[in-house]
């Protein structure tokens, strides 16, 4: 797997916030994020349940319930997702950005048949598709995931979990958007179906040329998936790198223990490595890195104020004081 | 544990539950309906206290409409509503609380029979208890009011008919679900008596749902009794009732005699207003993830 | 299973359901009372008069034979004569069912719209100030007797604005030719627009009593099945795809909601009949409401358990429907 060449940025996120406004104050569960997604590839996001990689997940649709505030810029293929209206939003969701959920029990309409939820997308978006045409589509998709066509009478209660997270991908592929985000897409499934359903998604997603944001908390399937991995905690991306810059050269203290905290397979190392300590509570957060109370290497610096993106090479950028020596003076820049 | 240590934690976490009572929605609503029905039952006990007049007997003109000596007006026989309507707490609360005693001596046991025992029994109980239930509930109790014709205990014989299935429903569901409950299987392991379990185990788990259907059932007694009446099969004149009262002033609207028939019916809805209140608060206090799906 | 052989499967289901309530009415209008004919002629009729009577309606049977002939008899269609008319009661009660029929259908129609618009809404708006205004609605709403609120119409609409009349289904002579019975739909069936207006004057403040009061549940029930419907992950699918917010809410999260409250509202639609009664006494309205208080008035206990009988009859068929539909809206109940 290479990383694709000549990067056009599909997707683009600047200094993106999402607070989550309650009695107490501000739950601040996205906060400040910067990253690019490029075409064609697919960028794994990872992190802690609680990280807010979901929530930035179903903020780039503006799908979030309403106590969530957003601030920055999102930009798909140019356009300023967040100076759009709803109703123009309404018309991007699922034509050029698409979601596949984590519980395909769940989120298929159990009264709906399944060529209705085709037809029903299809012709809210292409009204001058005929009944006929839709169901053609409907049939092509399924067939692209490996559902026969026969199926389409049928009720999603007729399917098992695998074959439902198949007819999720083959809705949210079936109007070909440029960016597919997938957010847990095979936590429940099990493990065999999960493998399937990876490499389903795998060649959907090099057939259809879309790029794909990889939102698990599996650092597997990442390893398996993913071109670039980002690695979020407590409402910050701590860490953007090619997958294999993560694995092999991570740079923030969180990462490396997160690696280190993965299980394995290997008999002769059985120690588990774990992080001492949870996450902060994100409410009311102030400034200062949010990995610090549990970090190795705190320094004081590191308490008082968030640390820049710093930016290593031109393919890894580190929220972390750390790396930030040689940019102090211009560590403002370096962070909005 | 030293002894003054628990007391303080005991007192302390009461003072805890008041104070989250009073701070949460559920609470005020609470609150707010006991303080109805205090005031309804202050007025039924010292309604001849309370009262101006007699109010049987004319205590002025026919037909008054509300002034300075009598509040509330006066009927077609002159007599003083606002007395009626005072009076007419007495039979609404009594008949009420008659019925919904009944209906839960009836209901209770059967449902504790019923869900503990379970097997051939429980299903014959469930499908004419599920009968009853399904039946509009105030033509059943007109069918029972006309066999068994007017009186107080009549009444409240007719309305409790109806609600008595509904202690049974909630009771048998609650008690075949705690019978399978690891502490009563316990119980049951360490030779346990049927009664003892019953009695010790199972009654003080359903005794909060209890509370709840009960003040909502003394809400739709009102109503029940305040629709007898109004048919003409309630007490029997010239004894004061609301419903009664109601169809005595409908005969004369026509002359717009509107006070004959506001107040009787504010009372009505002031009092069930005060059951429900009480027994919604209650109940999402008691219950909090039941009051959504009802 | 086909929804053919889910409807056949729910009506025998309801045979048992049937044989106990017409048991429970039974019990109630035989069973308990003393003496149906002495309470009909009075304390003062010869002996004579009355055991002739007895003889006549079978009351000198053995309990459990009378039980018999009343079953069979039903299944016959037969319910007997009226005591007071001698009339056949199925007879007197086919010409007051159609207009409780319509009362109870533009009452439904009007809680229906009144519940779903502001339950949808509310629930949309989930703890914001309308969201309230539905429950405070539904609480206030459940504590006014359907009568005393007839009363207030009344009053205001026909003595006070003089707009309605307050009594009655049509003026004399007005009625349209007779098709289904109900006034408005065979005045408007036969383009009879006079009977029409005149019909709907009369039944616009019964039903909308009927409907206000019967909404109360409406509101609380859609609101409620909609706030969990509305926080499913379906619903968050469905907008994830772009659908319009429109067919999220309704096409998607209203009609998932819609298998408990009709659970629900099969039950309630009980108290729409009950509501009906009270509804029919305060407007004079001649439906079987005032037909069954008239007749306990009369003592006529052969006509009043004919009425019961109907309404047994009416409910049982109503939860026959609301199943029927649930399965037709949720294809999961079938199989």
């Amino acid at each position: 797997m290479n990383i694709v060449d000549g990067k056009e940025a599909v997707c683009r996120i600047e200094d993106f916030r999402v607070h989550y406004m309650t009695f107490d104050g501000p739950v601040k569960a996205v906060d400040g994020v910067n990253m690019e997604v490029y075409r064609e590839e697919t960028l794994g996001l990872v992190g802690e349940s609680g990280c807010g990689k979901s929530t930035l997940g179903s903020a780039l649709l503006k799908i979030l319930p309403r106590t969530a505030r957003m601030s920055g810029k999102v930009y798909l293929e140019g356009e300023d997702l967040m100076s759009k209206m709803e109703k123009e939003m309404q018309k991007l969701r699922g034509a050029k950005i698409a979601m596949i959920f984590q519980d395909p029990m769940t989120s298929l309409n159990p009264i709906m048949k399944v060529k209705d939820h085709f037809t029903e997308m299809i012709r809210t978006h292409k009204p001058e598709v005929s009944e006929e045409q839709a169901l053609e589509m409907a049939a092509r998709a399924l067939e692209e995931v490996g559902i026969s066509e026969s199926r389409l009478n049928d009720y999603p209660f007729q399917f098992s979990g695998g074959m439902r997270q198949r007819m999720m991908i083959a809705l949210s592929i079936v109007l070909r958007p440029a960016l597919v985000i997938a957010d847990e897409p095979t936590t429940s499934l099990d493990v065999i179906v999960q493998a399937q359903i990876l490499q389903l998604m795998k060649e959907i997603q090099s057939h259809i040329r879309s790029s794909m944001i990889l939102i698990t908390h599996d650092l597997g399937v990442v390893a398996e998936m993913a071109h670039r991995i980002g690695v979020m905690y407590a409402g910050h991306l701590v860490e953007l790198a090619p997958r294999d810059v993560i694995y092999y050269r991570p740079l923030h203290p969180y990462t490396v223990a997160l690696l280190e905290s993965v299980p394995n397979t290997d008999i002769n190392d059985m120690d588990l490595d774990y992080i001492e300590g949870y996450p902060p509570s994100l409410l009311n957060i102030g400034e200062g890195c949010r990995f610090a109370d549990r970090c190795p290497k705190v320094m004081k610096l590191c308490r008082d104020r968030t640390p820049p993106d710093v930016q290593i090479d031109e393919e890894h950028i580190v929220k972390c004081w750390l790396y930030a020596d040689s940019f102090e003076e211009d560590e403002d820049n370096a962070s909005g | 544990m030293d002894r003054t240590v628990e007391v303080k934690f005991l007192s302390a976490s009461i003072g805890r539950a008041f104070r989250k009572f009073f701070r949460s929605g559920s609470g005020k609503m609470a609150f707010t309906g006991a303080v109805i029905l205090i005031i309804f039952l202050l007025a039924a006990v010292f309604a001849e206290q309370i009262a101006p007049y007699d109010p049987t007997v004319r205590s002025g003109k026919a037909f008054l409409s509300p002034n300075s000596e009598h509040i509330f007006g006066t009927d077609n026989l002159g007599r003083d509503m606002f007395s009626r309507v005072l009076y007419g707490s007495r039979i609404a609360l009594l008949i009420a609380f008659i019925a919904v005693l009944i209906a839960a001596a009836v209901g209770i046991p059967l449902g504790l029979l019923s869900g503990y025992v379970g097997g051939p029994l429980d299903r014959v109980l469930v499908l004419i208890m599920d009968a009853v239930y399904s039946f509009p509930g105030l033509i059943l109790a007109i069918a029972v009011a006309a066999v068994l014709g007017t009186g107080v205990i009549n009444i409240a014989v007719s309305i409790a008919v109806v609600y008595a299935p509904t202690y049974f429903r909630v009771i048998r569901n609650q008690v075949s679900s705690i019978k399978s409950e690891l502490y009563v299987e316990a119980a049951k392991a360490i030779g346990a008596k049927n009664w003892t379990i019953l009695l010790r185990y199972v009654l003080p788990n359903v005794l909060p749902s209890v509370v709840v259907v009960l003040s909502m059932n003394l809400a739709d007694a009102i109503m029940v009794e305040a629709g007898l009446s109004f048919l003409g099969l309630g007490i029997a004149p010239p004894t004061p009732d609301w419903g009664y009262d109601l169809s005595n002033g409908q005969r004369f609207i026509l002359m717009n005699d509107w006070w004959m028939i506001m107040f009787p019916g504010l009372a009505i809805i002031v009092l069930v207003l005060g059951f429900s209140l009480f027994s919604e608060g209650l109940n999402e206090y008691l219950n909090p993830n039941v009051g959504e799906r009802e | 299973m086909s929804l053919k052989t889910y409807i056949i499967a729910r009506i025998l289901l309801a045979v048992p359901m049937v044989l106990i309530l017409l048991t429970v009415v039974f019990v109630i209008m035989r069973v308990i009372p003393g003496d149906p004919v002495l309470t009909l002629l009075g304390g003062k009729a010869p002996i004579e008069v009355i055991e002739a009577k007895r003889h006549e309606l079978g009351l000198d049977k053995p309990i459990i034979v009378q039980y018999g002939e009343y079953l069979l008899n039903l299944f016959k269609g037969d319910l007997g004569k009226s005591l007071l008319t001698e009339r056949p009661i199925i007879e007197e009660l086919g010409d007051r069912l159609p207009a409780t029929v319509e009362l109870t259908i533009m009452g439904f129609i009007i809680a229906l719209v009144i519940g779903i618009f502001w339950g949808v809404e509310a629930a949309r708006r989930h703890d914001t100030a309308f969201d309230l205004s539905a429950r405070v609605y539904s609480i206030f709403i459940y504590s006014v007797p359907v009568f005393w609120l007839g009363m207030v119409f009344q009053l205001v609409f026909g003595v006070w604005l003089k707009w309605l009349p307050v009594a009655g289904r049509i003026p004399p002579l007005m009625e349209p030719k007779h098709i289904t019975g109900m006034y408005l739909f065979d005045a408007l069936l036969t383009a009879n627009w006079d009977s029409a207006r005149e019909a709907l004057r009369h039944l616009i403040l019964p039903s909308v009593t009927l409907g206000l009061v019967i909404s109360s549940v409406f509101v609380r029930m859609v609101r409620g099945n909609m706030v969990l419907s509305l926080s499913q992950d379906f619903v968050k699918a469905a907008r994830a795809r772009g659908i319009k917010e429109r067919a999220v809410v309704y096409r998607h999260a209203l009609k998932n909601a819609m298998v408990p409250i009709m659970t629900v509202l099969g039950l309630q639609l009980a108290l729409l009949f009950a509501g009906a009664v009270l509804t029919e006494t305060t407007f004079s309205w001649p439906g079987i409401g005032t037909y069954l208080i008239q007749k306990i008035r009369y003592r006529d206990f052969m006509a009043v358990q004919g009425a019961i009988v109907i309404y047994a009859l009416i409910v049982v068929t109503l939860s026959i429907v609301v199943d029927i539909v649930n399965a037709w809206i949720d294809p999961r109940i079938r199989y």
